[in-house]
C-alpha cells in the first residue's frame, strides 16, 4: 500500500470518527434534555423510521417518481444546454439574437415560475421534468460557452500553422478543450437536478419524495421527514459521484492536483 | 570595443553571407516589411518597420532582440498566421499569404494536445491531411527515437518534462518534412541546463536534416551558438539594427561558447543593445 493511500485511509477513519461522535452527542443531548421528537428527533428514531419507510414499501413509488424526474430532467436540460451552448459559441448570429433572452430567463427565480409550469404541464411528471430541465440547463449552457471560449490561443495558432481546417480545429482542439469546463457544469447540474425535482413537487404533486416530505411534515412525522432528507442527500451524492467519475475518465489529462477532490 | 568586420565571402563551412550581390537567389526574401496593429483604444502601433532580409536555403538564422521588438510578429508573418501591412515577404519567389505545407513551426509553448498521446501529437500534421498510413506512423516513431523519446510514444504530455514536451513539439514540426523550420523562443521556458542540451539536440537535427531555420530567442549566447547569422532587432518600432555573420566553425559544441571569438560576437551584440538603451534614455 502506498503512502498516499495509507494517508487517505487515515483521513477516512478520522471523518468516520467525527461523524460517530456528532451522532452520539446528538442522541445523548436529545435524551438528556428530553427534547420533543417534533423539534429534533433522535438519530435512532430517524434510522428506525427510515427502515420502516423501506420495509413497508411506502417509499418506493415516491422514490421512483423523483428519480425519473431527476434523471429525465437532467438529461433534457443537459442536452438542451449542450446544443444551445454549442450553437451560441459557434454561430455568432445566434449569440447576438438568443443569448440576451436566455440571460433574462435565467434571472427569473425558477421557484417563482414553477407554479406556472404546474398550470401548463399539469400535476403529473411532465411539469417536474420541465422544471428540473430548466434548472439544469443554465449551468450547462454557461459552461459550454465558457468552455469554447477557453481554447488556448497558442494551440489555435498551432492548428492554423499546421493547415487545419475549421472543422478539424473544432473536432481536434476546441471540443476537447471545452470538455474540462463542460464537465464542471454537468457536475453542478447533477446536484441542482435534485433540487429542481423537489421544488417542482413542493409546488404541486401527488407523488414523489418532495411530496412525501410535505405530507410527513403536515402529519408532524419529523423523524420521517429526516429519513426522506437522508434519501434525498444520498441521491444527490450518487449523482455527483457519477459525474465526478465520468469527468475523471473523460478529462483524464487534468492533473489530480488541479481538480478539487470531493471525499 | 571589439571591431567586428563582416567577412566579404562565404566562410569555411559554407554559410551564405548577406551580400546583396550573392549569386544564388535567396530562398526567403523580405523587403520593406511593415506591420501595424490597431490597439483597443484605436491607436496604431507599428510592430515592424522597414525589415529587409534575404535568407538562403539551409541557412540557420537566429533573431535576437528585447521583448517588444517585433520578433515574434516577424515569425508569425513568416508562418502565415498574420499578414504584412505593407512590403513583401516571398518564399521561392511566391508571396507568403497563409500557412504553407513546407513550413514547420515550433512555438514558445510546446502546445501539445493534452488528450492525445505523444505519438498521436507527432502524427497531428499527418492526421490533418488524413494520412494514416503505416509508413507515416513508422516515420513518427523514427523521429521520436531520433529525439530520444522512443519509450514515451504512448505517454501523455503531462507525464513528460518541459524539455521532453518541447522535443515532441519539434518532432511534430519535422513530421511535415518542412524545408523551413520556424522556432519562436522554443527553449525560453526551460532551465539553463536543459536549454543547453536542447541547443545541442537542435544542432544535431539541423546537421542531419538540412533545413532553413529561423530561430527566435532573447538569449544572445544561444543566438550566436546556433546561428549562421544573427539578426539583431531593436524595439519601438521593431526593426533590424544589424545582421551579424557568425564566423565560428561547425560543428559547434558547448565548448564553442568558451572561445574568445564567441565572446567577441556576444559582446558586439550587447554593445548594439547597450547603444539602443542609451538612445532610449536620452530621448
Amino acid at each position: 500500500m502506498s503512502a498516499s493511500s495509507k494517508r487517505s485511509r487515515a483521513h477516512l477513519l478520522q471523518s468516520i470518527a467525527v461523524a460517530v461522535i456528532l451522532i452520539a452527542v446528538w442522541e445523548g443531548a436529545c435524551r438528556l434534555f428530553d427534547i420533543s421528537s417534533i423539534v429534533l428527533p433522535t438519530p435512532s428514531s430517524i434510522v428506525i423510521r427510515l427502515y420502516a419507510l423501506f420495509s413497508s414499501g411506502m417509499i418506493w413509488p415516491h422514490l421512483w417518481a423523483t428519480l425519473i424526474e431527476i434523471l429525465s430532467g437532467f438529461a433534457l436540460g443537459c442536452v438542451a444546454g449542450l446544443v444551445i451552448g454549442a450553437l451560441i459559441s459557434l454561430i455568432p448570429v445566434f449569440e447576438r439574437l438568443v443569448y440576451p433572452y436566455l440571460v433574462a430567463l435565467q434571472t427569473l427565480p425558477k421557484v417563482a415560475i414553477a407554479p406556472l409550469f404546474i398550470i401548463w404541464f399539469g400535476y403529473g411528471l411532465t411539469s417536474k421534468v420541465v422544471i428540473t430541465a430548466l434548472v439544469c440547463f443554465f449551468p450547462v449552457l454557461v459552461s459550454v460557452i465558457a468552455g469554447f471560449h477557453s481554447t488556448d490561443k497558442d494551440q489555435l495558432d498551432m492548428m492554423k500553422a499546421f493547415g487545419a481546417t475549421k472543422w478539424q480545429t473544432l473536432m481536434r482542439l476546441r471540443i476537447p478543450s471545452a470538455l474540462v469546463l463542460i464537465f464542471a457544469g454537468l457536475e453542478i447540474a447533477a446536484v441542482l437536478a435534485v433540487i429542481g425535482a423537489i421544488v417542482g413537487e413542493f409546488v404541486g404533486a401527488q407523488v414523489g419524495l418532495g411530496y412525501l416530505v410535505v405530507t410527513l411534515n403536515f402529519g408532524m412525522d419529523v423523524p420521517g421527514v429526516f429519513a426522506v432528507l437522508i434519501v434525498l442527500s444520498a441521491i444527490g451524492l450518487v449523482m455527483h459521484g457519477l459525474m465526478r467519475y465520468a469527468a475523471r475518465r473523460y478529462i483524464f489529462w487534468i492533473r489530480r492536483s488541479e481538480a478539487p477532490v470531493m471525499t | 570595443m571589439v571591431a567586428l568586420k563582416v567577412q566579404p565571402a562565404g566562410n569555411a563551412y559554407g554559410a551564405p553571407v548577406p551580400a546583396a550581390g550573392a549569386a544564388k537567389p535567396a530562398m526567403i526574401n523580405i523587403a520593406g516589411l511593415e506591420k501595424r496593429f490597431k490597439t483597443r483604444s484605436g491607436e496604431t502601433v507599428t510592430a515592424l518597420t522597414n525589415v529587409n532580409l534575404d535568407i538562403q536555403e539551409n541557412e540557420f538564422i537566429s533573431v535576437v532582440g528585447p521583448s517588444g521588438c517585433g520578433k515574434t510578429t516577424l515569425l508569425r508573418i513568416l508562418a502565415g498566421l498574420e499578414s504584412a501591412s505593407s512590403g513583401v515577404i516571398r518564399c521561392d519567389g511566391a508571396q507568403i499569404s497563409g500557412p504553407r505545407p513546407d513550413v514547420g513551426v515550433v512555438f514558445q509553448q510546446a502546445t501539445l494536445l493534452p488528450w492525445n498521446t505523444v505519438l498521436t501529437n507527432v502524427l497531428l500534421p499527418a492526421h490533418l491531411k488524413n494520412d494514416k498510413s503505416e509508413a507515416t506512423v513508422k516515420r513518427a516513431e523514427g523521429l521520436l527515437a531520433f529525439m530520444g523519446l522512443k519509450d514515451f510514444a504512448q505517454k501523455y504530455p503531462f507525464e513528460l518534462s518541459g524539455g521532453m514536451q518541447q522535443r515532441v513539439s519539434i518532432c511534430r514540426a519535422l513530421m511535415r518534412e518542412p524545408r523551413i523550420l520556424l522556432m519562436d523562443e522554443p527553449f525560453g521556458a526551460l532551465d539553463a541546463m536543459t536549454r543547453e542540451a536542447m541547443n545541442m539536440e537542435l544542432m544535431r537535427v539541423w546537421s542531419e536534416e538540412k533545413k532553413t531555420v529561423i530561430f527566435i530567442t532573447h538569449s544572445i549566447p544561444e543566438a550566436v551558438l546556433l546561428g549562421d547569422r544573427v539578426v539583431v532587432m531593436s524595439p519601438r518600432p521593431g526593426r533590424i539594427s544589424e545582421v551579424i555573420n557568425v564566423d565560428l566553425g561547425r560543428p559547434r559544441t558547448l565548448q564553442t561558447m568558451a572561445t574568445p571569438r564567441f565572446g567577441e560576437i556576444c559582446d558586439h551584440i550587447r554593445t548594439i543593445f547597450g547603444a539602443q538603451s542609451l538612445t532610449a534614455t536620452s530621448l
